[in-house]
Formats: C-alpha cells, sequence, structure tokens
C-alpha cells in the first residue's frame, strides 16, 4: 500500500521529509513553462513559497487573462468561479481548503482587490455536464475567471477522448466568446495510471485543447511525473501525502499564475524565505 | 418509500405507478454511471427532466395515496409521528448507504493504490477533514456525488410532508399556491441550501423541488388539481404531446438558446436541474400527462415487464438504496476494466437483476406470511 487513509492528516502534518520532496514537485507544475527571457516587471505577482519551488520555477506570461486585468486596473472585485473538483480537497482543509488558499494569497499579493471565489465543484462531474452548468453559471453570476478541474473523471469514467476533448473546446471556446478567463487545472499524477492508455488520451485531450485556444493549463500530472522521476530508485514516496501537499503548492501556483497572466508580466519565481 | 412501506397492501397487482417507480429506478441506476454505453437509451437523452423528477413527483403521489386511507382520521399528532417515522427510516437508510459507499471507495484506493480515488464523488473531504466531514454527513450538509436524492427525500418527509398533510387536511385549497409560490421565490431571489464543510449548494434544491412533490400530491387525488386534470386528460395529452416532441428536439439537437441572452431574472428560462426550473418542470409534467397513456398496453401485451418493475417500484426504497451502491461498484469496475460494451451490457444485466432481486426478498417475509 502506497498512501494512508483516513485520519492521516493529522500525522502528515509530523511528516519529515515530504517537504524536501516537493521542491522537486515544482518546476513541472506549469506544463507550459519556458524559461522566460524577460526581466521581473510585476512586483505583485506572489512568490511561491520556499518548499513549492526550485530555482528554475518560472510562470509564462503569455497567455493573459485580460478579464482578470482589467478588474484588477479598475481596482474592483474579482470573481472567480471554481468548477470541476472539490474546492475543499487537501491544502488545509480546516480553514476553507484550496479555494481559500488561492484567496489569501490572491488578495495578500492584490492588495486592495476583493477577491471572491464562487465554488460550483461538483466531485465526479463530466465535462460535457459541467460545460452546461458552466454556461448556466455564467448567466446567473457572471465571472471574471473559471478555474476549471478537468478530465479527472472522464478518465475514471471511459469517456471517449474525442468526444470529451470536442465538449471541452466548445465549452472554452464559449468562455471566450462571453468575455470570460479561463484557467484549466489538468489531471493528477498517479503512478498506476502512468501506462493507462485511456487516462494518458485524456490527458493529452486537455493539452491540446490549452494549446490550440491558448488557455493557461496548470499541469499537476507534469508536477507530479517529475516527483516521481526524482526519486528514482528510493523507497516509495507516500501518494497520499504527496497527492495532499500538491494541493498545497497548486494553491500556490494558481494565485501566481493569476496574478502573472493578469498583468501580462513575467516574474522569475522567487523562494518565499 | 414505497407504497408497501407506506402502509398500503403488500405485493398488490401491478399498477402504474408502481410501474412508473420502478422504471425510474432502473434509468436512475443507469444514468448513475456516467458514461456506460446504455445511458444513451435513457429518456434523459431527449428529455430536459430526467427521472429524478419523475421519482420526487411519485414519492408525493405516493404520500397521498397513503393518506387517502382511512388511516388518515388519525389525529394531526399521531399522522405527523407516522411521517417522522418514515423520514427517520430514510435517513438511516441514506447515513447506512453513505458509509458504504465510503468505504467502497476507500477499498478500491487501497486495491488499486490510487489515491485519487478517495477524491471521487465529493469522499475527499470525509479523508481531508474528517471531523467536519462526518458532521456534515450526519447533518446532511456534506453529500456524495449521486447519494444526493436521499438527503433531499428526507427534507420533504421531514419537513414538507407533515406540513403539506396538515395544510391539506385544513386548507387544502391553499396547498398548491404555497408551495408554488416558495417555489417562486426561490428561483426570483436564487436561494440555496448551502453545503458543509465543503463550500457549494445541495445540488437537488428542496425549496424548489418541494413544488414537483407538491404536485405529485396533488394529482394523486381525485379533488382539485387530481380531478380537473384527469377531467381534461385528453386536451393535457394534445398540449403536452407537442411540448415533449419539441423539448426533446432541443436536447437531441443541442437547440438550447445561450443563456446570457435570457431575460432575467434567467432562472425563469434556463434549463437547471438544482432549481427544478420550469423549462425542466414544464415539460415534466407534459410527459406525465402524454407518456401514461401507453400503460394500458405495456400492462395488456408486456406482462413480464409490468410485474417486474411494479415489483420493484413497490418496494423502492430498498431498490434505490441496492441500486444506488450497485452503479458505485460498476463507476468502479468500469475504472478497473477500462469497460468495453460487454463489461456494459453486463453491467446492466447483473445490475438490473440485482434490483429485481433487492425487491423480491424484502417482499420475502410477506410472501411467506401468506
Amino acid at each position: 500500500m502506497g498512501f494512508r487513509m483516513a485520519g492521516s492528516i493529522f500525522r502528515l502534518k509530523h511528516v519529515s521529509g515530504w517537504f524536501g520532496v516537493l521542491a522537486v514537485w515544482a518546476p513541472a507544475c506549469f506544463a507550459q513553462t519556458q524559461p522566460p527571457p524577460s526581466p521581473p516587471s510585476a512586483p505583485d505577482v506572489p512568490a511561491i513559497s520556499k518548499e513549492c519551488t526550485t530555482p528554475a520555477m518560472t510562470i509564462r506570461g503569455d497567455i493573459p487573462l485580460p478579464v482578470v486585468a482589467a478588474a484588477l486596473r479598475e481596482r474592483k472585485a474579482v470573481k472567480i468561479l471554481t468548477i470541476g473538483g472539490s474546492g475543499r480537497a487537501g491544502a488545509d482543509p480546516q480553514n476553507g481548503g484550496y479555494n481559500a488558499v488561492i484567496q489569501r494569497l490572491l488578495e495578500t499579493s492584490l492588495k486592495g482587490v476583493t477577491i471572491s471565489i464562487v465554488d460550483q465543484g461538483i466531485s465526479g462531474e463530466l465535462v460535457r455536464d459541467a460545460g452546461e452548468r458552466i454556461k448556466a453559471e455564467v448567466a446567473l453570476n457572471p465571472p471574471d475567471l473559471v478555474i476549471w478541474q478537468v478530465g479527472t473523471s472522464d478518465a475514471f469514467s471511459n469517456i471517449a477522448p474525442e468526444e470529451f476533448e470536442a465538449d471541452l473546446t466548445e465549452t472554452v471556446r464559449w468562455l471566450k466568446d462571453h468575455n470570460t478567463d479561463l484557467v484549466l487545472i489538468g489531471l493528477h499524477f498517479v503512478r498506476n495510471l502512468a501506462s493507462d492508455l485511456h487516462y494518458q488520451a485524456i490527458r493529452q485531450s486537455v493539452n491540446r485543447v490549452a494549446t490550440a485556444e491558448k488557455v493557461l493549463r496548470i499541469g499537476r500530472y507534469e508536477a507530479g511525473e517529475w516527483l516521481e522521476k526524482s526519486r528514482a530508485g528510493n523507497a516509495p514516496a507516500d501518494e497520499f501525502a504527496t497527492t495532499e501537499a500538491g494541493y498545497s503548492c497548486m494553491a500556490e501556483y494558481v494565485a501566481r499564475a493569476i496574478s502573472a497572466a493578469a498583468f501580462d508580466h513575467l516574474k522569475p519565481a522567487k523562494p518565499r524565505i | 418509500m414505497g407504497l408497501a412501506e407506506d402502509g398500503l397492501t403488500l405485493a398488490r397487482p401491478a399498477n402504474a405507478v408502481d410501474f412508473w417507480r420502478g422504471f425510474a429506478l432502473v434509468t436512475i441506476f443507469i444514468n448513475h454511471v456516467p458514461g456506460i454505453y446504455f445511458e444513451r437509451f435513457t429518456h434523459r437523452n431527449i428529455s430536459p427532466s430526467d427521472s429524478a423528477e419523475l421519482f420526487v413527483f411519485l414519492a408525493g403521489w405516493a404520500l397521498r395515496l397513503s393518506m387517502a386511507k382511512p388511516a388518515t382520521e388519525l389525529p394531526a399528532a399521531t399522522l405527523v409521528r407516522r411521517l417522522t417515522r418514515r423520514a427517520l427510516i430514510i435517513y438511516a437508510a441514506q447515513i447506512l448507504i453513505t458509509t458504504i459507499a465510503l468505504a467502497m471507495l476507500a477499498s478500491a484506493a487501497r486495491a488499486l493504490d490510487n489515491p485519487l480515488l478517495l477524491e471521487w464523488h465529493n469522499a475527499a473531504a470525509v479523508f481531508y477533514d474528517p471531523i467536519n466531514a462526518h458532521i456534515g454527513l450526519v447533518l446532511l450538509t456534506h453529500q456524495l456525488g449521486y447519494f444526493d436524492i436521499l438527503p433531499l427525500y428526507v427534507t420533504l418527509m421531514l419537513i414538507a410532508a407533515p406540513a403539506i398533510a396538515l395544510v391539506h387536511r385544513s386548507a387544502p385549497g391553499a396547498l398548491l399556491p404555497a408551495s408554488l409560490a416558495i417555489y417562486l421565490v426561490t428561483l426570483v431571489f436564487r436561494i440555496q441550501v448551502p453545503s458543509w464543510p465543503v463550500a457549494g449548494h445541495w445540488l437537488f434544491n428542496p425549496l424548489a423541488w418541494q413544488l414537483v412533490f407538491v404536485l405529485g400530491f396533488s394529482c394523486a387525488g381525485s379533488d382539485r388539481l387530481g380531478g380537473w386534470a384527469r377531467r381534461h386528460i385528453v386536451g393535457l395529452r394534445r398540449i403536452g404531446l407537442p411540448i415533449v416532441i419539441f423539448a426533446g428536439c432541443v436536447v437531441w439537437f443541442d437547440l438550447w438558446p445561450d443563456p446570457t441572452r435570457l431575460p432575467e431574472p434567467r432562472l425563469l428560462f434556463i434549463g437547471q436541474k438544482t432549481f427544478v426550473t420550469p423549462i425542466r418542470l414544464i415539460q415534466f409534467l407534459s410527459l406525465v400527462a402524454v407518456v401514461p397513456a401507453i400503460y394500458p398496453a405495456i400492462a395488456r401485451w408486456g406482462g413480464p415487464l409490468d410485474r417486474f418493475l411494479s415489483l420493484l417500484g413497490r418496494n423502492s426504497l430498498n431498490v434505490f438504496c441496492v441500486g444506488s451502491l450497485a452503479s458505485l461498484a460498476a463507476q468502479i469496475l468500469r475504472f478497473t476494466a477500462r469497460g468495453a460494451i460487454g463489461v456494459d451490457a453486463a453491467i446492466v444485466v447483473v445490475g438490473i437483476v440485482l434490483l429485481g432481486l433487492t425487491a423480491w426478498v424484502s417482499e420475502w417475509p410477506d410472501r411467506s406470511s401468506a
């Protein structure tokens, strides 16, 4: 058994060494990451914590979030809709979970701006159903940005990759047409699914859509894969701990990506000391 | 939830209400295995509404039938006590199947060495935030995906059913207008029931869905709405049939209008399950008017089918619970086996046999004593 089960959250706080393991998680977290040539120019972009970053950690800034940027310029509230998974999964659940971490980081870095996050995540929801719900939510309570955790449920449910890709593309284009920014969060990395053809096909579909539609994608699969490679030859890691810790870092990456892309600036990550 | 469990005669002959309840249970089982090949043959592919509306509507219908017996001459306090007892049985069933579902997900995660299974269907909070999540499970504010209909039914039976029963006795004419008013206020002001500890809302908003329950209750009677509908059933079918066909075309050809271009308050014009919005409701009522017309033919020519689905419908709580767990098991199996159509076919066959077996066993004591 490679991971621990219920109740391990308390023990996890005392697990030594996993912060170190996480240090290798970060570089692969942005699938579209390339070493940027531009100098730093966005002082408000939040830094990545030490345990989630490496010196090579950078964020690509050529996929802007114009709607969020406009909201920031006008110093009005930025409204974020999260969809596709449980916002309370991992990442400090006692204090609101993953979404609350994103909110705190953004409000700290974007001083004077009120960040409101509406969580309409339904765990297990397929892209085809989430797409319809996103449209309804945009009509009822228009957000500036949608953060969409996408793909895992479709992969688990054996949805045909071409059908998945078509549904995802349709919703991504609809959001663009309706003046709403989007951040896609890709599939998780799990060792046993590395050779699962269907899981990999869905993952590639997310990548293709993000690239073709020029949508910011945060690639947590690549992050996990990087981690796996880094520990080759070592004893099997605690996957549950890795998954939970991954949420903490992922919240930081999302916050940073939003700030960076919204400002349309590049800035190398700096460890928070 | 079954009429039998509500106090009517056990193992009564097949009838339309039990038949359609059984139909709803089978389609809920199939639709709760997302991605399964056979979901394309359920009526939600040509209908904005799905089996959830039918399930809740017939639950209201069953409540009315149970009150139509001489037992309804009971004092109001006794009636409320009986309804509360019934709600507690459903509540216990919800807690039981949720607990088993969590154990199934945890077992699968262990067996497959895959922590993601712990996060499937909103289970993550139970494993990441167990203290709050367990409180939420007991309070029904935390619900697993596909295990979210019974909390609605518990709420309706615990709060709405006694109110409905008492209003029906004292001021029957006020029941439907009051229910409609609550529904409209809920939609216009977008009142939602929050979930906790996971941020979000109930998938089935009881403030909106109570109208479906009340409509079922009202239509089951021979007076007022029920009596009026029976007297004008031919005309209602003439109106309902074009609506059913038109809505079917909208769903099949994806002709939904852009929701951002609809007038305010938009919830009154878009199709949304949480609020069982008017589009769904009107189409569902049309379906209720039109489709039962085929039941006499089914009863005449499809005897085994009629008897089987009626058997399921008579024991709907037990069948629903087993069906919910079977659908989760099927999801795990499909994930493990990376199911082809053969796997999906086996799931449907075994699942339906299991539902039938559950209903058969549920009536066993009654058969033994007969």
